[in-house]
């Protein structure tokens, strides 16, 4: 196998990019430093042009989709109706540069006017529709049908009436003692809990940068376990 | 030449790295640690079988992480998955789709998928790696909202999510749920561990994640890591400990020792 392809060569890069950055972490050294800063900038830039792969991929997917289209399902529909948009996206974004002269195409405003009114919307009604997805799995969640459950049935209850206006009136004179008791609850059973999945995944976390350093972790070249 | 304030935690890490590399070594030459069970990962192989025989596809996905930032070792932990669920499907013939919302975790993950179907020795099939992983988007619920779309039109059988979840985590393993799928969910981001507990059949809590390609490959190198990630934790208990019995009873220095 030619040394290029080999899986030698980016684990040895891992392990000494990895290194500059420990380095830069916890010395102050200065070029080790500024190297580790440079490094970063770079790793934005790579990342940034993966976004061409995903251009190709999503126009690839959906060509496929189009081509070997059934008979009765009508969804290549939207597939057509995804590529016409990335092309005439593409297109504004280009054409807002160079009418710009700048490197923004968020410059041009219909493009701006898209992203706002458009993008921007169908992220916010996805978001609140989580909501729902909350009131639903809550539903089926707190269930007392164990002595566990039923702690957290208890506990959701407390916390649900800590966080709405409506506790206050429902706890009237106790409400204060109430507020306190929603207070400990979130900040000393709720977050011991939470420091110590915290406190794991931190180890964790080390144990597969030692392992992904030291070429026992390979997931990330693509060559599975 | 060393930073202020980070000389206890450079020191932690050497002997968090000196045990881990230890454990490794000792696991290697055959000392292989017993590790506890995990229902969530020892339920992978059903759900996958269970596809197979209701001729439903596997859904797998591992989060909106990439592998450049923070969220990496996520992505890496879910990359374990796929690759051990790309092997199950292999084997029993069931379909697999592995929606992907980071372009440069794509070809990696197509990779992951063709070097399992390799391994099992379905060669052609793998070569079909990039039809099942869908780049759907890298806005974060324009992928959420492409990633429900698969599961209502596809209806899986199994569902399985480990990597870096945030808010679409609910959202997709409630549509999960609805469509009647097993769903094995872990994440790194804590506050997303609820939802995934309150909606999923199982949940691979905190650093279970790190330790399911451990668990589930057998792999005596990775087992030895995971033990090691065990010391880790003994370690920061027997901190947590003596730090707090210090301080209650006056003495400052230990608390001043860490953080120098």
């Amino acid at each position: 196998m030619s040394f290029y392809k080999r899986k030698e060569l980016p684990i040895m890069l891992t392990s000494l990019l990895a290194l500059i950055m420990i380095v830069a972490t916890y010395f102050r050294i200065k070029p080790v430093q500024d190297l580790s800063t440079t490094l970063q900038t770079w790793t934005l830039i790579i990342a940034n042009f993966a976004a061409i792969l995903g251009t190709v991929m999503i126009l690839r997917q959906n060509k496929n989709r189009i081509v070997n289209r059934k008979p009765g399902d009508k969804s290549w529909i939207f597939s057509v109706w995804l590529i016409a948009l990335l092309i005439f996206y593409l297109g504004l974004g280009i054409y807002g540069v160079e009418v710009s002269l700048s490197a923004m195409p968020t410059r041009d405003p219909t493009f701006s006017w898209i992203y706002n009114n458009a993008q921007v919307s169908l992220d916010s009604a996805m978001y609140s529709l989580l909501a729902f997805y909350i009131a639903s799995a809550s539903f089926r969640a707190f269930k007392a049908r164990s002595k566990e459950a039923a702690v957290l049935l208890v506990s959701a209850a407390a916390m649900m009436l800590y966080n709405a206006p409506a506790g206050s009136l429902v706890f009237g004179p106790w409400a204060s003692q109430f507020n306190a008791f929603g207070d400990w609850l979130l900040n000393v059973p709720n977050m011991a809990a939470f420091r110590a999945i915290l406190i794991g995944l931190a180890v964790g976390t080390i144990a597969i940068g030692i392992r992904v350093m030291t070429g026992r972790e390979r997931g990330y070249l693509g060559a599975g376990e | 030449m060393l930073e202020p304030g980070r000389v206890s935690q450079l020191f932690f890490l050497i002997v968090l790295c000196a045990a881990v590399i230890y454990l490794v070594e000792t696991s290697r030459r055959g000392k292989l640690p017993k590790l506890r069970k995990v229902p969530g990962l020892d339920a992978v192989e059903e759900a996958v079988g269970r596809a197979t025989e209701m001729a439903k596809p596997v859904v797998i996905s591992t989060g909106i992480g990439g592998l450049t930032d923070i969220t990496a070792p996520q992505t890496i932990a879910g990359l374990s998955m796929v690759s051990y669920v790309a092997r199950l499907s292999a084997r029993y013939g069931a379909r697999l789709i592995a929606p992907c919302r980071i372009p440069h975790v794509l070809p990696v993950e197509v990779e992951t998928i063709q070097s399992a179907y390799n391994e099992e020795g379905k060669t052609e099939e793998g070569t079909q790696a990039v039809d099942m992983v869908p780049f759907l988007s890298d806005n974060q619920f324009s992928y959420a909202m492409a990633y429900l779309g698969i599961i209502d039109r596809e209806k899986p059988a199994a569902h399985i999510m480990v990597g870096g979840y945030w808010a679409e985590s609910l959202q997709l393993a409630e549509l999960g749920y609805k469509v009647g799928a097993v769903q094995i969910a872990g994440t790194g981001n804590v506050a997303q561990i609820p939802f995934f507990v309150a909606a999923c059949d199982y949940c691979l809590l905190g650093d279970e994640i790190y330790a399911a390609g451990a668990y589930l490959s057998k792999d005596p190198i990775q087992t030895g890591s995971v033990v090691g990630q065990d010391f880790g934790k003994a370690v920061a208990f027997i901190l947590i400990v003596l730090g707090v019995v210090l301080s209650a009873i006056g003495v400052k220095a230990f608390t001043t020792l860490l953080l120098s």
